[in-house]
């Protein structure tokens, strides 16, 4: 699941050495903080955070599979 | 801002295909209202004419200059858009959509296969396969969302993005018969029940279905009211519209959040000598 994230935000941004993705566990779900470049914020929000929005999407939908809660967050 | 231009024409499709010409944007990113439809009133007396609102959905054409549409130079118009039609980096773009996808979905580990094809619309990638249906998500928002961010990446890269499609399980063009089953039973409604029906929210394109599944209507008109993402499509009586459209006021009336069977009979008997003078020559007819 982190490889995902990290490759939705990856191919996205202008800068991809400066995306990272940590990923922490909880008992029910698993956290995602997403950081990336100042100048990279927008383009994984996107307009009305519509980027954003289909990020967490495909995650979510990816959980299907692997059966445990999966929230993406985006950190400045 | 949302740029939008009024356009009229014979039909829906017409003005519409000028609309996309004159954007300059595919006619799936188009949203648009039906402003008043003429439908020929004798036939052959009144030409039938289309009035419609057109505006871009996507925002990043928006910092292209507003002009009116009479003002395009047609000729050169059309030039351009048949040059476009096929861009010359296809099969780059092909390739660079699959490899995304690729990614895309290995990582999500799911187990599909994806197919590129050609169709009159566009590159559309199609993926099929035992987990697709994880993939459609629902009312298709996670098909939606793969699409947007494969249109992103693309358009990150340099492609014309209007072109990519994403498909998945034949869900879009099932949802397309769906809709149009749905839209032709809401027009039985319309009529039968003699009030108008608003639908549930959609995207433009599932809302562009109903409209032009209902274009043609002889009875029934449909227009879009609210903003994204709840707009949703109004279906109404034809001649209950026309009156609206006749008599401002009335409209004002029914905008009004509730108004209560009683008033409205005392309108509509108001309104009769009026309309019936109004109306000669559908009486002569």
């Amino acid at each position: 699941m982190k490889e995902l994230v990290e490759y939705m935000v990856k191919s996205l941004v202008d800068d991809p050495e400066r995306v990272s993705v940590s990923e922490l566990e909880g008992e029910q779900s698993v956290i995602y903080e997403v950081r990336v470049a100042p100048e990279d914020m927008g383009k994984i929000i996107g307009k009305q955070g519509r980027i954003a929005k289909a990020m967490r999407t495909i995650v979510k939908a990816a959980c299907v599979k692997s059966g445990k809660k999966a929230v993406v967050e985006i950190l400045e | 801002m949302k740029r939008s231009v009024e356009v009229s024409g014979k039909s829906l499709e017409e003005v519409l295909e000028r609309a996309s010409r004159y954007f300059d944007v595919p006619k799936e990113h188009l949203s648009y209202e039906v402003l008043s439809e003429n439908k020929g009133f004798l036939g052959i007396l009144v030409p039938k004419v289309v009035k419609v609102r057109v505006w871009v959905e996507d925002q990043e054409e928006e910092a292209l200059d507003v002009a009116t549409f009479e003002e395009a130079p047609r000729v050169s118009v059309q030039q351009e858009a048949s040059q476009e039609k096929v861009p010359s980096n296809l099969e780059e773009l092909q390739k660079v959509a699959v490899g995304f996808l690729r990614g895309l979905l290995d990582k999500m580990q799911v187990n599909v296969d994806i197919t590129v094809r050609q169709e009159e619309r566009g590159v559309v990638c199609a993926i099929d396969g035992k987990d697709a249906g994880i993939l459609i998500g629902r009312k298709g928002e996670t098909l939606e969302a793969m699409e947007v961010l494969l249109r992103t990446f693309l358009s990150k890269r340099g492609f014309e993005t209007g072109y990519v499609e994403l498909d998945i399980a034949n869900y879009k063009k099932r949802r397309e018969e769906a809709l149009r089953k749905l839209a032709e039973k809401v027009a039985q409604k319309v009529i039968r029940e003699k009030k108008r029906v608003k639908l549930e929210p959609m995207n433009a394109r599932e809302r562009r279905i109903i409209h032009t599944t209902l274009k043609e209507h002889p009875q029934v008109v449909t227009y879009s009211v609210g903003f994204e993402p709840g707009r949703r499509v109004v279906v109404e009586l034809k001649e209950a519209r026309e009156e609206k459209e006749r008599d401002p006021e009335k409209k004002t009336g029914r905008n009004s959040p509730k108004s209560t069977g009683a008033e409205k009979r005392n309108r509509n008997s108001r309104k009769r000598p009026r309309k019936s003078g109004g109306q000669k020559k559908a009486l002569g007819e």
